[in-house]
């Protein structure tokens, strides 16, 4: 007993300050009167079965179950989970989105070399939309000027031209992503570069005509685009 | 498409050519890319916003492989995981045959959200059926 005292007295004196010596002596009289707690549980329980005993069918092992339960006094209902809790999960939130990744696509790791099938997809697109070979002979352009206006661009190699901003000059890739404000290519480096449509001029190839973008006229989400109605603007420079 | 094989310059036209294009582009993206399928987001995402803008209904077999939640193309073993159940317990009660019939659950790997199609011999779909009758 001695030795188990003295390592109690090692780990209370770790972790804990002393007791002054007034509270403890005080403590020490009461346990003396109460017994320990855990004690005094053992006991009543025992001497509860032993009453029990004789007077029920019942095994030992089962009493003590009982006398285990516990009785609230105070009967608290747990609110059903069914209703705060989405039954049938459909939907994202935004945060979710952002966890999973649908915002942004990563800075490496898309080859461009693997997306040279979604490129001449594009290029098969545009060739049957535009209908370039009857088109661009003829003399009234402002249909083909409105195809290209509302026309897809995802898949695009796209070049930029003229920018703002110099480090943007010269920059080509292929269109993974298109947001209201910018096109997301992914260069030749395999790195994906998010070039801003505001103040930078694009070109692009189909077959053998070249095609100018100007960004600032573009401003607009690409499901948007398809509904619009797109004005003959005078080109800004700039 | 039109009935007589002609081009028409209807307004839907475009807007199901570029359609047409995006779903493609997806099945060649998630070929293309199969590591990352967030990448086919966009795509589904566009796809129905261009169809909610120009009035345009996606067939239901387009509409039933973009997940809900995620807006990811969703192809057997590449994105989505499909199985056949038992109608859930809670269900039975309602239909009067539910012992017999069996759910088909495709559950998006990415966001796990879950599309259920009850399977019911000899049922075909309005759609399909309406094409028959034509």
């Amino acid at each position: 007993m001695a030795k188990k005292a003295s390592r109690k007295e090692l780990a209370e004196s770790i972790f804990y300050e002393p007791l002054p010596v007034d509270a403890r002596i005080t403590l020490e009289q009461q346990s003396h009167i109460l017994g320990s707690t855990t004690k005094n549980l053992n006991k009543d329980e025992n001497f509860l079965i032993e009453y029990m005993k004789p007077k029920t069918v019942a095994d030992t092992e089962e009493l003590t179950a009982q006398f285990k339960k516990n009785f609230p006094l105070k009967n608290n209902k747990t609110l059903k989970d069914n209703k705060s809790k989405r039954t049938k999960k459909k939907l994202l939130t935004s945060i979710e989105k952002r966890k999973l990744g649908l915002h942004k696509l990563p800075k490496t790791g898309i080859k461009y070399a693997s997306l040279a099938p979604l490129h001449q997809l594009w290029v098969e697109y545009m060739e049957n939309n535009l209908n370039l070979e009857i088109s661009a002979t003829g003399a009234n352009k402002d249909g083909l000027y409105q195809k290209i206006a509302k026309a897809d661009y995802h898949g695009c190699l796209l070049m930029v031209t003229r920018s703002k901003c110099p480090s943007y000059i010269g920059a080509k890739g292929i269109v993974v992503q298109e947001t209201k404000n910018t096109f997301q290519i992914i260069c030749e480096e395999d790195k994906l570069k998010i070039i801003p449509k505001r103040d930078s001029v694009f070109t692009f190839n189909i077959s053998r005509w070249t095609f100018t973008l100007f960004g600032n006229h573009m401003n607009i989400r690409p499901s948007e685009r398809a509904s619009r109605k797109f004005k003959s603007r005078p080109t800004i420079d700039l | 498409m039109n009935m007589s094989g002609k081009k028409t310059n209807t307004s839907g036209s475009d807007g199901f050519q570029r359609l047409n294009f995006l779903y493609q582009a997806s099945i060649v993206a998630l070929n293309a890319v199969p590591h990352y399928p967030q990448i086919t987001s966009v795509f589904g995402k566009n796809m129905i916003s261009i169809g909610k803008k120009l009035q345009l209904k996606l067939d239901h077999s387009v509409k039933r492989t973009i997940c809900k939640g995620c807006k990811v193309l969703l192809i057997p073993g590449k994105s989505v995981e499909v199985k056949i159940k038992p109608i859930p317990a809670s269900r039975k009660r309602k239909s009067r045959r539910g012992n017999q019939r069996k759910i088909q659950e495709w559950k998006c790997m990415l966001c796990s959200c879950v599309k259920q199609f009850v399977l019911n011999p000899g049922y075909s779909l309005w759609a399909e059926q309406n094409m028959d009758s034509t």
